[in-house]
């Protein structure tokens, strides 16, 4: 066993890239670095592990972000129609995959259950619009109810986390 | 203030794996680079990590957790989740996952108040056939974002 014990490590020929074994940390060379689970024994791909796009949207009032990591724009087409752009693309249009979250103030007051004539809100990635690796268009849309039909709605907060691998 | 300047850091034995308990950038503490799987672009090491994810089930346990100190129940399907290191804001991005009864198949929805975001605590809405607050067989929690 055999330990240094410094401050900081600096890539030698070019200072920002250091490869640790035979895997660079940051370099043009194939991006896979391993690290143990949290129960020491089996591996886990860093780059595969890591979310490379997430979130926040206000979609009602003034439409926005309110925080992202990976995204240059956020379009607000229509009513609960809306399109995140990627600022670095996917490396395919249709394998990485998204997870939504969605919240909307004015249907549910107070109280989470406020409004019995509100269907449930869901947010999906528009089928009718072809998938881009570049950019993900989706939907905010609320279900019918025994009094109320559904429609498209702008919620008040919309998130997204999107995992796959990059260009 | 020491640096080593090298290209290559093997095991002793030379294997492709070394030992550390703690990274942190060096132009920014917060703000490290990894090389994305194309091989060019790459993506933010500390941005694209789950700052805080939770499972638990309907008896109100955790089953595993990451960066939660405890949950606490504030009605049936309402509960308030302390977040153990704080986000920077309350600007960060949730998504969430429910499960209902295998009994019978209940459509369950799970949901963040936009209201009631904050940066040490996030509460967790569950319905079911979109009137009735239920304690669901299993909740699922993951947060993006920065954190204080």
């Amino acid at each position: 066993m055999s330990t240094v014990v410094l401050d900081t490590i600096t890539g030698k020929s070019t200072a920002t890239t250091i490869t640790i074994g035979s895997t660079p940390v940051v370099s043009s060379a194939t991006g896979a670095l391993a690290i143990k689970d949290t129960q020491g024994n089996v591996n886990t791909d860093i780059q595969h592990g890591l979310s490379k796009t997430w979130a926040s949207v206000q979609g009602t009032d003034t439409f926005g972000m309110h925080d992202s990591h990976n995204i240059t724009s956020a379009t607000d087409h229509s009513t609960g129609n809306h399109t995140l752009t990627f600022a670095n693309d996917f490396n395919s249009a249709t394998t990485y995959t998204y997870a939504f979250g969605v919240w909307n103030t004015a249907d549910e007051g107070s109280s989470s259950l406020a409004a019995d004539a509100t269907g449930l809100l869901a947010v999906n990635r528009l089928g009718n619009v072809s998938a881009s690796a570049a950019s993900m268009r989706f939907s905010v849309m609320q279900g019918s109810t025994s009094g109320a039909n559904g429609a498209i709605k702008d919620a008040s907060q919309v998130t997204a986390t999107l995992h796959g691998d990059l260009a | 203030m020491s640096t080593i300047k090298v290209d290559t850091i093997q095991k002793n034995g030379g294997a492709s794996e070394i030992s550390i308990d703690k990274l942190k950038g060096v132009t920014a503490a917060g703000s490290m680079l990894v090389v994305g799987e194309g091989g060019t672009t790459t993506t933010n090491l500390q941005q694209g990590l789950g700052k805080c994810w939770l499972r638990m089930d309907g008896d109100f346990a955790i089953n595993d957790s990451l960066n939660i100190t405890g949950i606490t129940d504030q009605a049936v399907g309402n509960y308030r989740v302390a977040i153990a290191n704080d986000m920077g804001s309350a600007n960060y991005a949730a998504t969430t996952g429910a499960g209902g009864s295998s009994s019978n198949n209940t459509l369950m929805n799970c949901a963040t108040p936009g209201d009631a975001l904050g940066a040490g605590t996030i509460d967790l809405d569950l319905q079911y056939e979109h009137t009735t607050a239920n304690d669901p067989e299993v909740i699922s929690l993951l947060i993006h974002g920065d954190l204080a």
